[in-house]
């Protein structure tokens, strides 16, 4: 299976360009596993990011075949040959396949991710947690949302990422609504008001890469969308 | 404004012909049979809803590509600007209704007016099979060179592009469909030479693709709004419903592509 990485080190290279790997395929070979065998077999010059190798992390996201994808997630008998990887977009690139996910988790920051109790206290000072029965509707308005890992694959596949650098992002407006939905935060309406300034969710065009990106399933328009009624009902 | 532009597309694309619009068939519509002024209302607040929502796409346009707060505003201001003067011109146009004479009126002399018009409608034509043969070759180039194509292996990337392409064409045809409209109260034998320019072979492409994106982007500016109101019950629905945006689209181009050639109801 021929394997063609986008290579780039800001530090040398004027331009990405793509680099062309055979790599010996096997079953259950996963994208990750195929990158281990090129930096091993062929070329250990190979930059790449990875922690868990088990879904669970998201450090390895990238593009895969035009879409993100866990690395570590996606087999190689299952994609049409030759495969392309590149590196997140949206991102600057560190070294090929690696990004710094700073701007990132700094958009992330800007929404405040964390729980505020009624006294205006972060989350060590907050009272005893909720006691939320697992039938209860409240729990299945954020169940999925919270299931985010922050592999950055929703904010590199939104194309409003892309063209509007203050845009906050899929991620950052998920984490922002799985917050404001929670019942004892009592920094909702900052949140509404933060999140509907620009930049916000009316920046969002529906476009719905996001959902058909995420890895684990969470829908960040879902939340974008539940964001724009609280704010316009504010 | 969707049921209207429907109605509209009816009345011009599917049970007449664009270029059979003569100023006979606007004097019929705004004449002393239309008693309560019905279709004059129906035009106006076509062209009020079509305006103010084509303020709003540039406004959305602008919030994308420009990052000055100052240049933001101006751009809003001249479109809020431009479009207030054409809602002027439409309004004048719809108020000063039929003419007695067809010869008539005070820019029948002006000859130039319906050149300078069809000139327009060459030049949007032209700009459209540029930018669609352009966008394609792109696409072909590089999956043949199997370079990657971006963020188009998402049917939302397509659903987004595809809106605002027929947004932007639909607004500028609407800007030269408001001149030509113009003409008829104050000139109404330039109108009906510039309404003739619509049969032109070259044009009938560009009247097919309008009417494709004028179907497209109502269907898909309900299809976002459906989902939108349906939150997590129709979270499965968005490629679906994007296909089925397109097959639509398609399906009710075909009657107009078929009148343009040709055939009548």
């Amino acid at each position: 299976m021929i394997v063609r990485v986008r290579r780039y080190d800001p530090a040398v290279d004027r331009r990405p360009r793509w680099q062309a790997y055979a790599v010996e395929a096997r079953p259950m070979m996963s994208v990750l596993d195929a990158l281990f065998w090129i930096l091993e077999s062929l070329d250990p010059t190979l930059a790449f990011r990875y922690s868990c190798r088990a879904g669970m992390c998201g450090s390895c996201a990238m593009v895969i075949n035009g879409r993100e994808g866990l690395a570590c997630q996606r087999r190689l008998e299952r994609l049409r040959g030759p495969v392309s990887v590149e590196p997140l977009r949206s991102l600057p690139v560190t070294k090929d396949l690696l990004v710094d996910l700073g701007p990132f988790f700094e958009k992330y920051r800007a929404v405040d991710p964390f729980y505020v109790g009624e006294t205006g206290s972060l989350i060590g000072a907050a009272p005893e947690p909720a006691v939320v029965p697992p039938g209860d509707p409240v729990r299945g308005v954020i169940n999925r949302q919270i299931d985010c890992i922050s592999c950055g694959a929703c904010y590199s596949a939104c194309p409003v990422v892309g063209i509007v650098p203050e845009f906050l992002g899929p991620a950052a407006l998920n984490r922002a609504y799985a917050v404001a939905a929670d019942t004892r935060d009592s920094a909702g309406l900052e949140r509404l008001r933060r999140v509907a300034a620009d930049g916000g969710v009316f920046g969002c065009h529906s476009v719905g890469n996001c959902v058909t990106a995420c890895p684990v399933g969470v829908n960040p328009l879902l939340s974008i969308q539940l964001l724009r009624k609280g704010a316009v009902h504010r | 404004m969707v049921a209207l532009v429907f109605i509209h597309l009816f009345v011009v694309h599917y049970a007449s012909a664009p270029s059979a619009t003569t100023s006979a068939f606007v004097a019929a519509r705004w004449g002393p049979r239309d008693g309560a002024g019905a279709w004059r209302v129906f035009d106006w607040t076509l062209l009020l809803l079509a305006l103010t929502h084509g303020v709003a796409g540039v406004h959305g346009m602008v919030r994308d590509v420009v990052r000055r707060a100052g240049a933001r505003a101006a751009l809003d201001a001249a479109a809020g600007a431009a479009a207030a003067g054409f809602l002027a011109l439409g309004t004048a146009a719809v108020l000063a209704g039929s003419p007695v004479h067809r010869d008539a009126g005070p820019l029948s002399s002006q000859t130039w007016i319906p050149a300078a018009l069809v000139g327009g409608l060459v030049a949007v034509a032209t700009a459209t099979y540029a930018g669609v043969a352009a966008a394609v070759a792109v696409l072909i180039w590089r999956i043949t060179r199997r370079e990657p194509i971006g963020r188009w292996s998402y049917s939302g990337q397509w659903a987004f592009a595809l809106n605002r392409a027929a947004g932007a064409g639909i607004l500028g045809f609407l800007l030269l469909h408001v001149l030509d409209v113009a003409l008829f109260p104050f000139a109404p034998a330039l109108y009906d030479r510039t309404v003739a320019a619509y049969a032109m072979p070259y044009l009938v492409p560009m009247e097919v693709g309008l009417v494709a994106a004028v179907v497209y982007h109502a269907l898909d500016g309900l299809r976002l709004m459906t989902l939108e109101v349906l939150d997590r019950r129709g979270e499965a629905a968005a490629a679906p419903s994007f296909v089925a945006v397109v097959v639509l689209t398609v399906s009710l181009s075909l009657p107009a592509l078929a009148v343009l050639l040709g055939w009548r109801p």
